[in-house]
């Protein structure tokens, strides 16, 4: 699923008193099979740019084309009802959407309103808890009496048993401690691995989760992307992250200490990978 | 339900905005009162004589508060005409076959919904210029000589000010929730009525379960920081009773009497 923003700006309130612009002048091209993160401090505009992505929000200007249905100002939400088969979401906290008695029930409740049938929707359901790692005999029980980490494996399964091509993916691992944030986000990434066609924006502030599951990046700032490339490619302006209230991973900090050209390069921004790159570069450069 | 004003607030600095909150409640409850004296639509010109000044004491823009009261005034002509069809005395004024219409009946009606609508633009100035703040420290103020007969009136009133404060978080709250089911594929206006109202539950299980949670953080965040309830509590903001608040009363009363004069 390729998709493709040209010149997309929202404004919240258009023509009353409480107008705000939100986002302004995006432009932004995703191809099929991409691991994309958005990243931006609090209020720079990240949730309500992906947030048009499925069609909850309608660009109030520029064009957004997902697949084959082109959004332009003014469109009814109704007609991009067929946008969420396609485009999944997992929201912060994802949790709170629970409503249902059973877990089963309420991750079967994309696949019934995507009108799969009953059959269909028991397999996806009993795929969706496995990709998610739930128990099957946590099924059967209410979502309410499970843990809070647990709850939101529930909710991440209800997303994915929507079957969609695109899934996004907002502060995912938000309150949850260091070993659960790497389980999550190596649960995305398996998932996303699994068909050449799918892909992830994972928005977020963490840019070490950015730097390692995510291929390309788009910095945002006020409302606008200030900075877009690989992570290599955004981590050498150290200056310009700052200006958008950003750091770069812990990793690139201590290397850029250690070797001011920046000659180094990673692949996961993780400890042992550093580690690695340190020795090489105090052995002069050298390959290992 | 955007042209329902009842409730908002506008922001501004007149008399009336300055007024004592509890000058304002009492005054309300004064011209609810003073409106029952009158027994006839005419007796009710200086009540509405009444009503316009205070709104133009506001200055809020008239414009403003006609739009606002487009359903309540709908809602009074319903009345009206309820009350005058199910009123049957007095001489028949118009003898249609299935709805004769009585001169008491139109008197009455008319005296009804006058009274009704005068009392809903009154209750609206007073939200319009009183801060949901100002109004439940003023009805604290005012139960607490109830509170000897057992009315809990700080826990009252301390009820309402959490209610109004949780409001936008609800709404917030449930814009989430609603855009996290719809990207599940769920429909909030499509289909027959009985499709919609089932449509809530998946909104409204999850919005009630974290109202719940809310609420027992908010309890033991309060007592975390010491509240006892209203003892010994004292107030940031304090109310003045100035003259002028008095005088206003007076002129509430004046118009009641000019409503019993106006008696038929």
């Amino acid at each position: 699923m390729q998709i493709k923003a040209q010149n997309l700006g929202f404004t919240y309130g258009e023509g009353t008193p409480f107008e705000k612009k939100a986002v302004s002048g995006i432009d932004v091209d995703i191809p099929p099979g991409s691991r994309i993160a958005v990243v931006g401090h609090t209020g720079s505009g990240k949730s309500t740019l992906v947030q048009h992505l499925n069609g909850l929000l309608v660009p109030t200007e520029g064009t957004l084309t997902v697949g084959e249905t082109t959004i332009r100002p003014g469109m009814k939400q109704k007609v991009l009802h067929h946008l969420r088969r396609t485009v999944g979401m997992v929201f912060q906290y994802p949790e709170h959407q629970l409503f249902e008695e059973t877990v089963e029930k309420d991750i079967a409740f994309a696949p019934n309103n995507f009108g799969a049938g009953e059959k269909e929707t028991a397999e996806r359901v009993r795929r969706a808890a496995e990709a998610v790692g739930l128990d099957e005999s946590l099924l059967s029980r209410s979502p309410f009496e499970l843990s809070g980490g647990q709850m939101r494996r529930v909710a991440i399964a209800g997303v994915l048993a929507g079957h969609p091509d695109v899934l996004i993916l907002d502060e995912p691992a938000a309150g949850l401690d260091p070993k659960g944030r790497r389980a999550m986000m190596e649960m995305f990434s398996r998932w996303q691995q699994e068909q050449p066609f799918r892909s992830y924006i994972l928005v977020t502030h963490h840019m070490e989760d950015a730097a390692k599951y995510a291929d390309y990046l788009y910095v945002m700032n006020a409302g606008s992307i200030v900075m877009e490339g690989t992570p290599a490619e955004v981590f050498q302006s150290p200056a310009r992250l700052k200006e958008a209230r950003l750091d770069v991973p812990a990793a690139v900090r201590i290397l850029t200490e250690i070797d001011g050209s920046g000659s180094f390069s990673l692949n996961t921004y993780e400890a042992d990978e550093t580690a690695d790159e340190i020795a090489r570069i105090l052995r002069g450069g050298g390959p290992l | 339900m955007r042209s329902m004003i009842l409730g908002q607030y506008v922001q501004g600095d007149s008399f009336i905005h300055r007024m004592d909150p509890r000058a304002k409640l009492t005054g309300l409850f004064l011209f609810l009162l003073v409106m029952f004296l009158a027994n006839r639509p005419a007796a009710l010109i200086p009540a509405a004589a009444f009503a316009c000044f205070v709104f133009l004491m506001t200055r809020i823009p008239v414009r403003y508060l006609l739009k606002g009261l487009k359903f309540i005034a709908i809602m009074v002509i319903f009345l009206f005409l309820f009350r005058m069809l199910m009123t049957r005395e007095g001489t028949v004024l118009l003898d249609l076959p299935w709805l004769p219409i009585y001169e008491e009946g139109v008197r009455d009606g008319a005296v009804f919904a006058g009274r009704l609508f005068l009392l809903m633009v009154m209750a609206t100035v007073l939200t319009l210029t009183t801060t949901p703040i100002e109004l439940t420290d003023a009805l604290e103020r005012l139960f607490k000589p109830l509170q000897r007969l057992g009315v809990p009136a700080h826990e009252l009133a301390l009820t309402m000010s959490i209610a109004l404060r949780f409001i936008p978080t609800l709404f917030s709250e449930m814009e989430k929730i609603m855009k996290a089911q719809m990207a599940r594929g769920a429909s909030f206006s499509d289909g027959s009525i009985v499709k919609r109202i089932k449509a809530l539950i998946p909104l409204l299980v999850p919005l009630i379960i974290q109202s719940f949670r809310r609420a027992e953080e908010l309890a033991v965040a309060m007592e975390a920081r010491g509240y006892a309830g209203s003892e010994g509590r004292t107030r940031f903001r304090q109310m003045v009773w100035r003259a002028s608040d008095t005088r206003v009363l007076f002129t509430v009363v004046l118009t009641g009497i000019c409503i019993f004069a106006l008696r038929g």
